[in-house]
């Protein structure tokens, strides 16, 4: 854990260096109508999730291109963990069997499919933006409890609305991307005894957009 | 373009995709989990018998054993669970209607998925059905699923009414698998443990009387 902390701190420095290093000279390049974003996300599990604690462990990437006419359309990937921990409690496994453990629940969502996008500002140092995503969610449900681990892999269909926007501080082709989500996929699944019916979400993004 | 791929790589660093929940969140509180023959009738049964032993899974062909005051405080807590439950401790195997192995597993570790065959034919040390009376096997109404970690403690309750005739089988009507993180061939805690068998019985209302 602390390992992963110290590398995630190293990467936020070399962002920053390379934020601030990056030339002026370039101011001119970044007028395209292609599109990229990278950024880490904070994700927050509505309802009754099988795991609800809103957590920081995910990533968007994302790419398109913008029309004339500012509908754009890109594809995008994601990824992110909800860990949530089951205080001790018995829970029959079945009609003969009952078993007395905490746990640690976990869910980890990878969606990927097609964005579709509208940008409604359009200025040099500044765009944003409405967008719908589809696809496929893949969820990989978990229990673990002792030195056990009982999970269920799912696959559901994926619909995000966010909005967003990107920010060009200095007027080059690096710049920085926000956005705002909710995010709803059809996954089911039960691990042990714990149902998961449908997956509700949302959350924030930061990160670079080019 | 250096910068862009850079930053990008950077970003990607962040990535360590799937995070792990914290498992030393966990309680050192013991697993415990049971399991019964649902068909049997445990109000039909009035007296048990209870080695004065514990058996000790390890290594070892030969069984081992706790006996005094290493096995007491176990036994002591099954005794008093089986009283409270209404069933009566005699020490008069023949006669009882009921019996309980308990184990330990010292030093031996793996899992096992019972269906068929017997698993535990020809391990080196395990309680024979013999032991009980004229039963040439066992007889698990049920699946048994568990891991048999090192620190586990394994309790079954036999029926010792069962038929000596047709298949002799010994009927295993209810067992019981309590282990903790903290389990290991060096360490035994007994307060966890009771603990533990008094959970067992608590979330096994079926066998009260």
């Amino acid at each position: 854990m602390k390992r992963i902390k110290n590398t995630r701190f190293g990467a936020a420095i070399l962002i920053a260096a390379a934020l601030l290093g990056f030339p002026k000279a370039q101011a001119q390049e970044y007028s395209t109508n292609a599109y990229a974003n990278i950024d880490w996300q904070f994700n927050v599990p509505l309802g009754a999730s099988f795991a609800d604690k809103a957590s920081g462990w995910g990533m968007n990437f994302e790419g398109g291109y913008y029309f004339p006419n500012n509908m754009g359309i890109g594809a995008f990937f994601a990824y992110h963990t909800n860990n949530q921990y089951i205080p001790r409690q018995t829970f029959a496994i079945n009609q003969s069997s009952a078993v007395t453990t905490d746990q640690q629940h976990s869910v980890y969502q990878v969606p990927f499919g097609v964005t579709g996008r509208y940008r409604f500002v359009d200025g040099n140092t500044y765009s944003a933006y409405v967008a719908l995503k589809l696809g496929t969610n893949y969820a990989r449900i978990s229990s673990d409890f002792y030195i056990l681990e009982a999970y269920q892999k799912t696959w559901g269909f994926y619909l995000s609305p966010e909005v967003g926007m990107t920010i060009h501080p200095l007027q080059t082709i690096l710049g920085l991307h926000m956005a705002l989500y909710y995010s709803y996929a059809t996954n089911q699944g039960t691990v042990m005894t714990f149902k998961t019916d449908q997956l509700n979400n949302f959350g924030f993004r930061i990160g670079l957009g080019f | 373009m250096k910068q862009l791929l850079f930053c990008a790589l950077a970003l990607l660093s962040l990535s360590a995709c799937r995070e792990d929940p914290d498992l030393g969140e966990l309680s050192t509180d013991f697993l415990v989990f049971t399991t019964h023959d649902t068909s049997a009738n445990f109000q039909g049964f009035s007296t048990y018998y209870m080695p004065d032993s514990v058996m000790v899974i390890g290594d070892s062909k030969d069984p081992t054993y706790w006996t005094g005051t290493q096995a007491s405080e176990i036994l002591d807590a099954y005794q008093t669970q089986m009283t409270t439950c209404g069933y009566t401790r005699t020490t008069d195997k023949a006669s009882a209607d009921l019996g309980l192995q308990i184990s330990y597993v010292q030093s031996v570790a793996y899992f096992t998925n019972y269906y068929s065959p017997y698993w535990w034919n020809g391990y080196p040390g395990y309680w024979d059905p013999s032991y009980w009376g004229p039963w040439g096997g066992w007889y698990y109404p049920y699946a048994v699923v568990y891991s048999y970690s090192i620190g586990s403690l394994l309790t079954e309750m036999v029926n010792l009414n069962s038929s000596t005739s047709g298949t002799k089988k010994l009927t295993v009507v209810w067992n019981s698998f309590l282990s903790g993180l903290l389990s290991n061939s060096d360490t035994f805690n007994t307060t966890l443990t009771v603990r533990a068998i008094d959970q067992s019985f608590t979330q096994s209302p079926y066998l009260n009387h």
